[in-house]
């Protein structure tokens, strides 16, 4: 896929076991246990729950009873995107008191992607801006809870009569005790709660369930079956010509699954989903990534680890044509996001489960680059300051960024079209946050703070080869 | 923990377990104790700049389109990925799951999910149930013959008492997969392309699954038997029949420009496929009946009384009626069901909701029990066994809470308490199980 930045391309990874790899932007840094980690190995948890047309925000436990929809916002059973309240004035006709016509404001709902409105389909508008739109209910609703009652119900009973029919010392009971016990239904007239009443309680309450409230009794009709004649036969109308655009989709049914509808013109507005935060925690320290902050309109967060805040991010910066077996020449770039001067080495690659299908020469001696200044764009830098740089390796110095040559050469049985794959391992020191810790503690800083050696295998994607006729 | 947690949907319990009833084309997903699921969203996983894939296909070299370890169970974490935190939005860590699935359902399949689930969501507990078993719970009977007619196949299995019986199945790939085949055949045949104002042309390329399903949801209907039967014999006889639509061709609109002119015939065609027999001589309706046959005799009547039909494709107009006329006349006509069939008065059940959740349904009402919470598989004992999940076909592992080893799969006990001379047989039944 195209991008501006073309991300896709390198690859660093992640895992050690799986050689699983992932784009740098897309990975976070756990400073603590000093690896890049993915939102595959993070444990993810829920944090809140928001809504970013009405930018009201719920704790968890309260969209768990508002089943994560939000109040006021509204979703457009057509295209499934937001509808937005509409407000129109009407002329109403004048009433007994005033001779002069009345104006309401009266609300309908519109969409702006797909021109589907409330008006359009019947609905009558609304005098109230809010809380006026109801979702429709779910027909079958008081038969579902009549069973789910009845098999909690019946769940109950059986439990209760497991506890009574196991073995119960037999002194404490007669022969025509045990004979009545062994035979009698359990099931008497409703109502009746005589499990309960009868003389056996005394014997059976050690073994009666702490906490019983008075058993209901709960029947149900199994529901009504239909013989050929009263199953409905093929309606005549589906013989008229079709519309396909009056007839619903199957996205759109299933949007609302209780209710199915079919023809276009039955179709209501539905609330919307609200979005979940969560925050994001390594598995192995158990610290927190990521964690966004409360209110639905800011999208900082109050921590975030993310690797690009941490590790040096290596591109492409000058492609240049691959054929198969030739030697060609790249610049790469590599930008230090750090506030400390780093010194970068790059090593081959190991065995790998990648497949890397061409041959790469990296330079030999260690990259230094500047640290990352948050002034450096406001002030003129007239000429670089060291030219101590080899110049058969470093191709420009700018600030907290350096691009260098390599060198690769593509297998020579590769065809035109292919990907070109190269693998390497680069090191690079890291240096914790520890001495802005010991500061805030009020600590020695020491001078210089022992940097962590972090080495990263990448692999880089450096393009397609070209056909030998371009 | 209380025994008796009180009657009803509570909203006031701190985890809401979890009910997922994963199919080949479509995934249901919600929380237990609801009437409907929240979200009804097809099985694929989407990779950017890559295909749409579905993840559970199968394509006729395997079983599943990929290779079975570590590839399945990336796509299914991915899956989940969007099934937790996408749509249903809680941490799944908490909560536990019930996954209603079918009982033919490949061990593979079934671990995979039971791994990913386990080892990287890590979820406190899992139960697999069938579909068949879970759809009695929401017409309320003991004893039902259960149809479920789905993408891939239609597969019968009779519940007798609260039981599956297993080797009462029949099975057939006639599903909406083959109603698919059904319409982009007759479209290649006589279906054209007509690119704004250009001359028409006639159809080369198979059309995307979309458009086909498209199509078949809102054209397709399944015709009454006199006027299939016309269709089928002009089908061998190339002759052409009086036309009962009102329109020649319909026209579809693929996107903005191009348009695709069809056959009006597609639409009572199409589902002609599940009934027409085959060499094998067998249609949806067939497979009904050799259930039945399959059958101890003494249910079979019962199991007539009592047909419950589930399923998406189940969902066209018409296939009710015509399913019923079939049988009745099945059983007339053909020597091979009127000698033990003749008896048989066949009734199909209304259940509460659309018939393609009604195993959601019946999946959500009983996680609501406690028996479900007792009968979990929990991450200890899946670790125990080695990532080895109790099926119906699997001899040396014991479902948990159970001292005996049933021969199927670990299912509810809950038994209708009968009135009266009955209830001395039901009882020993009873204990025999929970002994």
């Amino acid at each position: 896929m195209a991008s501006l930045l073309q991300v896709d391309r390198v690859q660093y990874v992640f895992d050690v076991d799986t050689q699983d790899s992932q784009s740098l932007s897309r990975l976070y840094f756990c400073i603590y246990c000093l690896g890049l980690r993915s939102s595959h190995n993070l444990l993810h948890e829920d944090d809140s729950h928001f809504c970013p047309q009405a930018l009201d925000s719920l704790a968890s436990a309260e969209a768990v009873s508002r089943k994560n929809k939000c109040s006021n916002s509204w979703r457009c059973p057509a295209c499934l995107h937001t509808l937005s309240t509409r407000a129109t004035s009407t002329i109403s006709p004048p009433t007994t008191d005033s001779n002069k016509p009345t104006v309401k404001t009266v609300y309908y709902q519109s969409c702006t992607f797909c021109r589907w409105s409330t008006r359009s389909v019947g609905i009558d508008d609304k005098e109230v801006a809010n809380d006026a739109w109801m979702e429709k209910e779910n027909p079958s609703l008081p038969r579902i809870n009549k069973l789910l009652e009845y098999y909690k119900y019946l769940e109950h009973k059986e439990k209760v009569e497991q506890a009574r029919k196991s073995p119960i010392k037999k002194e404490l009971m007669s022969v025509t005790m045990q004979l009545k016990q062994k035979y009698t239904s359990s099931k008497h007239s409703p109502g009746k709660k005589s499990m309960f009443g009868d003389s056996l309680s005394g014997a059976l309450s050690s073994l009666r369930l702490k906490d019983v409230s008075s058993l209901k009794d709960v029947s149900i009709d199994a529901s009504s079956t239909l013989a050929l004649d009263d199953v409905e036969k093929l309606n005549t109308d589906v013989y008229k010509p079709v519309q396909f655009t009056a007839m619903t989709s199957t996205a759109q049914r299933l949007d609302q699954p209780g209710n199915q509808i079919i023809e276009c013109s039955d179709l209501a507005p539905r609330r919307s989903q609200m979005f979940m935060k969560q925050s994001l925690r390594c598995k192995i320290c158990d610290h927190n990534i990521i964690k966004p902050e409360y209110s639905p309109t800011s999208i900082k967060f109050k921590i975030h680890l993310i690797a690009l805040n941490h590790i040096p991010d290596i591109r492409i910066s000058k492609p240049s044509t691959l054929r198969a077996g030739e030697r060609c020449q790249f610049v790469l770039s590599i930008t230090n996001p750090t506030e400390h001067v780093i010194h970068a080495t790059f090593l081959p690659m190991e065995e790998t489960k990648h497949e890397i299908n061409a041959k790469i020469e990296l330079p030999t001696c260690d990259i230094v680059v500047g640290k990352f200044d948050d002034a450096a764009e406001f002030v003129d830098q007239l000429t670089s300051t060291n030219n101590t740089d080899d110049a058969s390796i470093i191709a420009f110095r700018r600030g907290n960024k350096v691009g260098f040559y390599v060198h690769c050469t593509p297998d020579p049985a590769l065809s035109p079209g292919d990907n070109v794959w190269v693998g390497m391992r680069f090191k690079h020191e890291h240096y914790g946050s520890a001495p802005l810790a010991l500061l805030l503690k009020g600590g020695e800083v020491e001078k210089e703070p022992e940097p962590n050696w972090l080495t990263h295998s990448v692999f880089i994607n450096l393009g397609k080869i070209q056909s030998s006729l371009e | 923990m209380p025994l008796y947690k009180g009657l009803g949907i509570g909203l006031g319990t701190d985890a809401h377990t979890i009910v997922l009833d994963l199919g080949e084309a479509y995934s249901k997903l919600g929380f237990a104790g609801e009437d409907q699921p929240r979200m009804v969203i097809p099985t694929t996983i989407e990779t950017i700049g890559g295909p749409v894939t579905y993840i559970f296909k199968s394509d006729h070299t395997s079983i599943i389109g990929h290779a079975v370890t570590t590839d399945l169970q990336r796509s299914i974490q991915t899956f989940f990925d969007k099934v937790f935190y996408k749509h249903l939005q809680v941490n799944p860590k908490l909560q536990r799951v019930i996954i209603c699935e079918s009982l033919l359902n490949p061990t593979k399949i079934r671990e995979a999910i039971a791994t990913v689930l386990f080892q990287h969501f890590e979820v406190p507990s899992i139960f697999f149930a069938p579909h068949h078993l879970l759809a009695c719970f929401t017409v309320a009977v003991n004893t039902a013959l259960v149809l479920d007619c789905s993408y891939r196949e239609t597969l019968v299995i009779p519940v007798i008492e609260n039981t599956p019986v297993l080797w009462g199945w029949q099975a057939a790939p006639l599903g909406a997969a083959s109603i698919h085949n059904s319409i982009m055949d007759e479209i290649l045949d006589k279906g054209k392309l007509q690119l704004e104002h250009n001359p028409a042309t006639p159809v080369t390329q198979r059309l995307s699954d979309k458009v086909l399903e498209d199509i078949k949801v809102k054209a397709c209907f399944v015709s009454e038997y006199e006027r299939a039967k016309k269709i089928q014999s002009a089908k061998w006889s190339k002759e052409p029949i009086e036309e009962i639509l009102q329109q020649k061709e319909m026209v579809y609109p693929l996107d903005g420009v191009t348009r695709l002119i069809i056959p009006s015939s597609i639409r009572e065609n199409a589902a002609e496929v599940l009934f027409e027999q085959d060499n094998d001589q067998v249609s949806v309706a067939t497979l009904v009946l050799d259930s039945l046959l399959n059958c101890p005799i003494d249910s079979r009547k019962e199991l007539a009384k009592n047909l419950l039909i589930t399923g998406g494709t189940s969902m066209l107009p018409g296939f009710r009626h015509r399913l019923l006329f079939e049988l009745k006349e099945l059983v007339q006509h053909e020597e091979r069901y009127n000698a033990k069939l003749s008896e048989c008065e066949f009734r199909v059940h209304n259940p509460p909701i659309h018939a393609n959740l009604v195993g959601w349904l019946g999946a959500s009402i009983f996680a609501t029990l406690e028996a479900f919470q007792r009968k979990s598989i929990t991450k200890e004992y899946f670790n125990q066994h080695n990532g080895k999940l109790p099926d119906w076909c699997a001899t040396d592992i014991t479902p948990p809470n159970e001292a005996i080893l049933p021969p199927f799969k670990v299912k509810p006990r809950l038994s209708l308490p009968s009135a009266g001379p009955k209830r001395i047989k039901s009882e020993t039944h009873h204990t025999k199980s929970e002994s």
